[in-house]
């Protein structure tokens, strides 16, 4: 077990590396902060000033040096929006899209194994044929679309959820929703498909010919066997929450660490930008790990393998 | 681990989710919320952006000078009254009596101390940038509230500079930006930390009349319909820049003029180095249908850059008539001279400018095909369209138009007029001397003659020049609880005091 966290670790250091090489350079293609953050008519005297003070007029090659450096003393830079350590600005963002991601998988991952093996059971009948077409349509249906609409229907329709913000577990209802369907529809959708492959297999077929009870074969047996494809794919949603963290964060004005990368992007503050690219690969290093352990847990030929 | 273990454990994260954030709620009958898209994530009143005139300026750090909104004309607030004692002198006389939030004394030494703060190398004050890049002002303590402020070059101008100098406390970090900026204002920001919200607190030892508003909040939400929500369910008193499909009832939902020109701007190069294509142009958009069609009444056709009430502003300019037989005509005519009429002529834009800017960018070209010319539509990032926009340009300098939008709410034409039409302009792209001589000569003079001679120099330009396509005064609308009584102008997206704000049935 050590070598294999010696080997990831190994891996997953070269891949950061990469990663920052390449959000260093991408992101200075994008254009100059000095053009973005002051007024479109300021002098281009002032310009100057300013580019030199905050380093921009160095060659690509000076900056990623100096960058490298402090990077090595984990000083990632501070934000030119506000002037704050970019790093205290993504640490104190992550915890509010690692709580909303929390809830969202948990919801996703309860909703589709629940749904997904039921649906599994009688493939083609009614039951599942009505949770494929939701399970489809939540896969399908853009984000920001769930938002507005559910603004419009729950809060100004209904008055039942307040539109936006934070502070009572009211806020987090609509955030979380917006989240959790797309993962959900998809994950349905395999847990579904690998029931139907898991149900039609011999040990299901032994185990019910020996008279063994359905809700045993179905969630002792086949699920466990089923799960892998499904732990693959939760991996891969989770990985992806960033992105639908984005949506819900900015619609909704949850202080997460897709917002802050939005707002960003959108004005070139690279040290935040570079910041909470970093501190997400990290987190994503670290849900491979435990996905890894995942599989070692589940099937006894990875563990011992 | 058990089931009851484990719903422990979720209800534990649930509690947790709500006790790592905060929410603050309105406590007082007279405390209001203002939702906003802007993220405050620098509001030290040394920058003139928007963000801070909308919280800071005023509210909380007063400047000395105030601009009447309707005439433009500086008038008292932290100054009491102000001469030109030398050519290069000003002699202001300060109020007397005023504290700031932190106990600190108003006086001439702090006058002379946020001047200095503002001309701090190490500081990426805007101000600084934008209004004094080319003028050092230096203070010069006379007594504990009179302080000379002097320049290089005589400057008429001085009062209405005056209205951009906020007068911070001089216990503000001499260097380094401050996200708790304290003033003299009618209200003061207790604490904050950056990021957050910001919340504004009535100070009861104002210098001034006590607002009605005991307290403001100002959150941010980046869409506009969910920020028109906020308002229409209460969770919000004022939804600002609403956008014009959400802004569905005009009872509460006023359009004002948001202070921003819009136009397009010609390179004179290829066949837009010959004024009758410039001309013919202009004779080809049906300006009113593209009001009617894509805007709406709110909006005002534009003769020149910026609005009536700033110093400088020509009212007897007509707007360009929809002429398109003329515009043939003229375009047949620089044909038959050897003009390459029928050469692509890009039109740059810029994503996500304005609202409807890319369905009125595609509405010209389609009436400049109706006349013969060939434009295409590129449209470009911001930071893309920046590298065309400003001196010193790339050559080759292709033939192209430029879409623009410019805002001029300091008060005087000049910080229109040399920019963009002087040929020294930093975003200038000719040079025609007279028009040159009009605006040296406005920018050396005062009173009624300065005022006259941006009046020519705008007409100038206009029949002489030609060198944009001017396109309209452009709206804001904003959503007002009908608690509220408060009628927006075209200052308030640029500076909005909360001391103008009243609730209905108390006054």
């Amino acid at each position: 077990m050590r070598s294999y966290f010696r080997q990831r670790t190994m891996q997953s250091a070269i891949s950061l590396f990469g990663l920052v090489v390449l959000v260093f350079f991408l992101a200075r293609l994008t254009g100059n902060p000095t053009d973005l953050l002051l007024p479109v008519d300021t002098p281009l005297a002032v310009r100057e000033e300013f580019a030199a003070r905050h380093g921009f007029d160095q060659p690509m090659l000076v900056q990623f040096g100096r960058y490298l450096l402090d990077l090595l003393q984990f000083d990632f830079g501070e934000s030119l929006r506000d002037g704050r350590p970019a790093l205290q600005m993504v640490l104190q963002a992550f915890p509010t899209t690692l709580l909303l991601s929390f809830w969202a998988m948990l919801i996703s991952l309860v909703i589709a194994i629940v749904t997904g093996s039921i649906a599994a059971w009688r493939p083609g009948g009614v039951f599942d044929r009505i949770a494929s077409l939701i399970s489809l349509a939540g896969a399908s249906i853009p984000n920001f679309w769930i938002a507005i609409v559910g603004v419009l229907v729950f809060s100004v329709w209904l008055r039942a959820l307040p539109t936006s913000g934070t502070g009572t577990p009211w806020h987090w209802i609509m955030p979380v929703t917006v989240l959790f369907v797309r993962p959900c529809g998809v994950l349905t959708q395999v847990v579904r498909s690998s029931m139907i492959d898991a149900l039609a297999s011999p040990y299901v077929k032994t185990a019910r010919a020996r008279g063994v009870r359905s809700r045993v074969v179905i969630f002792g047996h086949a699920l466990r066997n089923a799960m892998l494809p499904v732990v693959t794919v939760a991996g891969d949603q989770a990985a992806g929450m960033v992105n639908g963290a984005v949506i819900a964060e900015t619609v909704f004005g949850f202080p997460g660490i897709g917002k802050l990368m939005i707002d960003s992007i959108m004005f070139r503050d690279f040290a935040v930008i570079q910041a909470a690219v970093m501190v997400t690969a990290v987190a994503i290093f670290v849900l491979n790990i435990l996905i890894d352990l995942a599989y070692a847990l589940l099937d006894p030929r990875v563990r011992h393998g | 681990m058990s089931i009851f273990r484990m719903a422990g454990l979720l209800c534990g994260v649930a509690i947790g989710s709500v006790v790592a954030t905060s929410a603050f709620a309105q406590d007082d009958a007279n405390a209001i919320t203002i939702v906003t898209p802007y993220a405050f994530d620098n509001i030290d009143a040394c920058n003139s952006s928007s963000e801070v005139g909308l919280v800071v300026r005023e509210n909380v750090v007063e400047a000395l000078t105030h601009l009447n909104p309707e005439s433009g004309k500086p008038e008292p607030r932290l100054a009491t009254s102000w001469e030109q004692v030398e050519p290069t002198v000003w002699r202001i006389k300060l109020r007397e009596g005023v504290t700031y939030f932190d106990g600190s004394a108003f006086d001439a030494e702090a006058v002379s101390r946020s001047i200095e703060r503002m001309f701090n190398p190490k500081l990426d004050c805007l101000n600084r940038g934008k209004l004094f890049a080319n003028i050092r002002l230096t203070p010069k303590v006379v007594d504990s509230h009179t302080i000379d402020i002097s320049t290089e070059k005589p400057q008429p101008l001085m009062p209405i500079f005056m209205s951009f100098l906020t007068i911070e406390s001089p216990k503000t970090d001499f260097d380094a930006m401050t996200s708790t900026p304290v003033g003299t204002g009618p209200f003061a920001i207790p604490q904050r930390n950056a990021g957050d919200a910001i919340v504004l607190v009535r100070q009861d030892k104002y210098w001034g009349e006590a607002p009605a508003v005991s307290k403001a909040t100002y959150v941010r939400r980046d869409e506009s319909a969910l920020r028109a929500a906020m308002v229409e369910v209460g969770e919000a008193d004022i939804g600002l820049n609403i956008a014009i499909q959400d802004a569905t009832n005009p009872e509460t939902d006023p359009g004002y003029l948001n202070g921003e020109t819009t136009r397009l701007r010609f390179s004179f190069e290829g066949p837009l180095a010959d004024i009758r294509v410039r001309k013919a142009m202009n004779l080809a958009i049906d300006r009113e249908a593209l009001r009617d069609g894509l805007f709406n009444q709110d909006y005002a056709i534009a003769t020149q850059m910026f609005l009536p009430r700033i110093n400088g502003y020509n009212p007897d300019m007509k707007p360009w008539p929809y002429d398109p037989e003329q515009a043939k005509s003229l375009i047949d005519e620089a044909k038959k001279d050897g003009v390459d009429v029928g050469a692509e002529i890009p039109l740059i834009s810029r994503i996500n400018f304005y609202a409807n800017g890319q369905e009125t960018m595609e509405a010209m070209i389609a009436m400049w095909q109706m006349v013969g010319l060939n434009v295409k539509l590129q449209p470009m990032e911001r930071a893309q369209w920046l590298k065309l926009v400003n001196k010193p340009y790339a050559e080759p300098r292709p033939a192209m138009l430029i879409q623009e939008q410019h805002d001029n709410n300091s008060g005087d034409a000049t910080f229109t007029m040399h920019f963009r039409y002087h040929s020294t302009g930093q975003q200038s792209e000719f040079g025609d001397p007279e028009l040159d001589r009009l605006i040296d000569a406005a920018d050396a003079a005062s009173g009624d003659e300065r005022v006259k001679l941006f009046q020519q120099a705008n007409a100038y330009s206009a029949e002489n020049v030609v060198p944009d396509v001017m396109m309209f005064h452009m709206v804001n609308y904003m959503r007002i609880s009908d608690r509220l009584e408060f009628k927006p102008d075209d200052v308030t997206s640029t500076m909005m005091e909360l001391s103008q704000i009243k609730f209905r049935g108390t006054n």
